[in-house]
């Protein structure tokens, strides 16, 4: 299954589980910023879920050199084959010669395409996290179709479109900030940081760098809050508010400018708790995909 | 300083250890890599303090902190040491430097390359070292009003009392003072020859040198 790049616009890039491990060079751990819609993206074709999928950040059109399968997940984007509608966001056959456009919609910033056995990148340090997307680009998949797949629907929209308070835990920092206020995100948002605007609160930095982390909440001289992502910088200068739980970071990877979002203090045992009922929600969901693959 | 330490979480998969006798993050990180400790996966050293990345199922904050306080500071070892040519008169900036500062070109090079620089820490982008600090006849100079949206490989740059190399183009608001021919990084071979802890030494060449060397690596 291959398919050209036909147009791209916004950041579009290959994503896995990222590169952790090289911190220390200052290598950010990258991969998919939903983690979950790439799962679920894989498991609608019965595979494990860090195979190389697209992020699909921006309007995109792919045409298809040969008959295939794709998958989409994450983002609410608008899809047409030919012109037509699909049933995507969920899984459906495509022919060769034909036209997969998709378009940016109302919720989610991100949307997540799969094939049959990942799209094949080379890879770098273990991972093909941040490999461009290039119009007039070919990419494929491995081999044919391994039987037949009927076309599937996800039912419902992807947890990390829920809305819902992005919840933190606190970092002891003597800043005159309290948590509650509903903030809006920045268009100045990518993969390295999301700004949040509104939050009523600056600092002037600190006099060194130290180690950051993805969902660092940091407050920045200019009065915003830069939330670091999964390519953000290894080591920063900014002083830290707190860090977004790892239950709610797919969430993160799916705010859009404009969006507003209020943030809310948690500790650390009920991170965890949030994080084991997250996980199982996505597994049960996974598992599910995935033996209805199978059967087929 | 060691009652000083703290140690935070950064959510639930990480820790902020600060307050380290300045300069020695780099020495707490191999200590603390040697231990294995249980569900430690990351270790990263920046100035006074240290990042740990971890695994929440199988690390226990309260015992890893019981044990680094009670361990002896690491002993100062023999510092791995990189010398990298650097071609001055390709600075973008060093007219308007040595404006600033009053010097000659051949001062602020005498001075830039008259001592050897610790790592304090790699970050910013892959590669990037922070070295410093520089001597205070060249040290100082404020980051440039608007930054550079584009420096490239092996730019050598000083802003305050620090001074780096770009190992990859990135955006960048530090001055430009030199460049370096030599290759610093190269991601796909994962390869990283300065590591927090190591000391660097510039030397100038002039650019007959700097094309024998294009290319080569550090």
């Amino acid at each position: 299954m291959k398919v050209r790049v036909v147009r791209s616009m916004g950041v579009t890039t290959f994503q896995d589980a990222g590169r952790p491990g090289y911190r220390a060079q200052g290598v950010p751990p990258g991969g998919a910023f939903d983690r979950g819609s790439m799962a679920v993206a894989n498991a609608l074709l019965g595979q494990s879920f860090d195979l190389a999928v697209m992020e699909v950040g921006g309007p995109l059109v792919l045409e298809f050199l040969e008959d295939g399968f794709v998958a989409m997940a994450g983002a609410l984007f608008d899809a047409r084959i030919g012109g037509a509608p699909t049933g995507l966001p969920g899984r459906t056959a495509v022919a060769k010669r034909a036209m997969l456009t998709l378009t940016p919609g109302r919720v989610g910033a991100r949307c997540y395409l799969a094939v049959r056995g990942g799209w094949q990148v080379e890879p770098v340090l273990g991972s093909v996290s941040g490999a461009a997307v290039g119009v007039g680009e070919e990419y494929s998949g491995v081999g044919g179709p391994v039987g037949r797949l009927d076309d599937a629907s996800l039912g419902d929209p992807a947890a990390s479109l829920r809305s819902g308070p992005l919840r933190f835990v606190p970092f002891d920092e003597e800043l005159d900030w309290a948590p509650g206020r509903a903030v809006t995100v920045s268009p100045q948002s990518d993969r390295v940081g999301i700004r949040l605007l509104g939050a009523g609160v600056t600092s002037p930095g600190l006099s060194q760098s130290e180690p950051s982390v993805c969902g660092a909440i940091q407050a920045t001289p200019g009065g915003e809050l830069l939330v670091h992502g999964p390519d953000g910088p290894t080591i920063g200068g900014y002083d830290k508010i707190g860090t977004v739980i790892r239950a709610d970071l797919d969430r993160l990877g799916q705010l859009r400018p404009g969006d507003q979002v209020t943030l809310v203090a948690v500790e650390t045992g009920e991170a965890k708790r949030l994080l084991a009922q997250r996980e199982e929600e996505l597994g049960r969901l996974v598992a599910f995909l995935k033996i209805r693959t199978a059967s087929m | 300083m060691i009652g000083g330490m703290t140690l935070q979480p950064l959510g639930e998969a990480a820790f902020l250890l600060r307050g380290l006798d300045h300069g020695t993050a780099a020495d707490w990180a191999r200590l603390v890599r040697s231990w294995k400790f249980c569900g430690v996966t990351e270790v990263v050293p920046a100035y006074d303090s240290l990042g740990i990345y971890v695994d929440p199922e199988a690390f226990d904050a309260a015992k890893f902190f019981a044990r680094f306080k009670k361990a002896s500071p690491p002993a100062d070892t023999e510092k791995k040491r990189h010398t990298i040519p650097v071609c001055y008169s390709m600075g973008e900036d060093l007219d308007d430097v040595c404006g600033q500062l009053s010097l000659t070109h051949q001062e602020f090079i005498a001075s830039h390359t008259g001592r050897p620089y610790g790592c304090f820490a790699v970050g910013f982008c892959p590669g990037f070292a922070y070295l410093g600090p520089l001597d205070p006849l060249i040290s100082g100079l404020p980051r440039r009003g608007s930054p550079r949206t584009r420096i490239e490989p092996g730019t050598v740059a000083v802003t305050g009392e620090q001074t780096g190399v770009y190992p990859l183009a990135r955006p960048g608001g530090w001055n430009l003072v030199g460049r370096t021919p030599l290759e610093l990084v190269d991601l796909k071979d994962g390869y990283f020859p300065i590591a927090a802890g190591d000391e660097v030494i510039f030397v100038s060449i002039d650019e007959e040198e700097f094309g024998y060397l294009r290319g080569e690596r550090l």
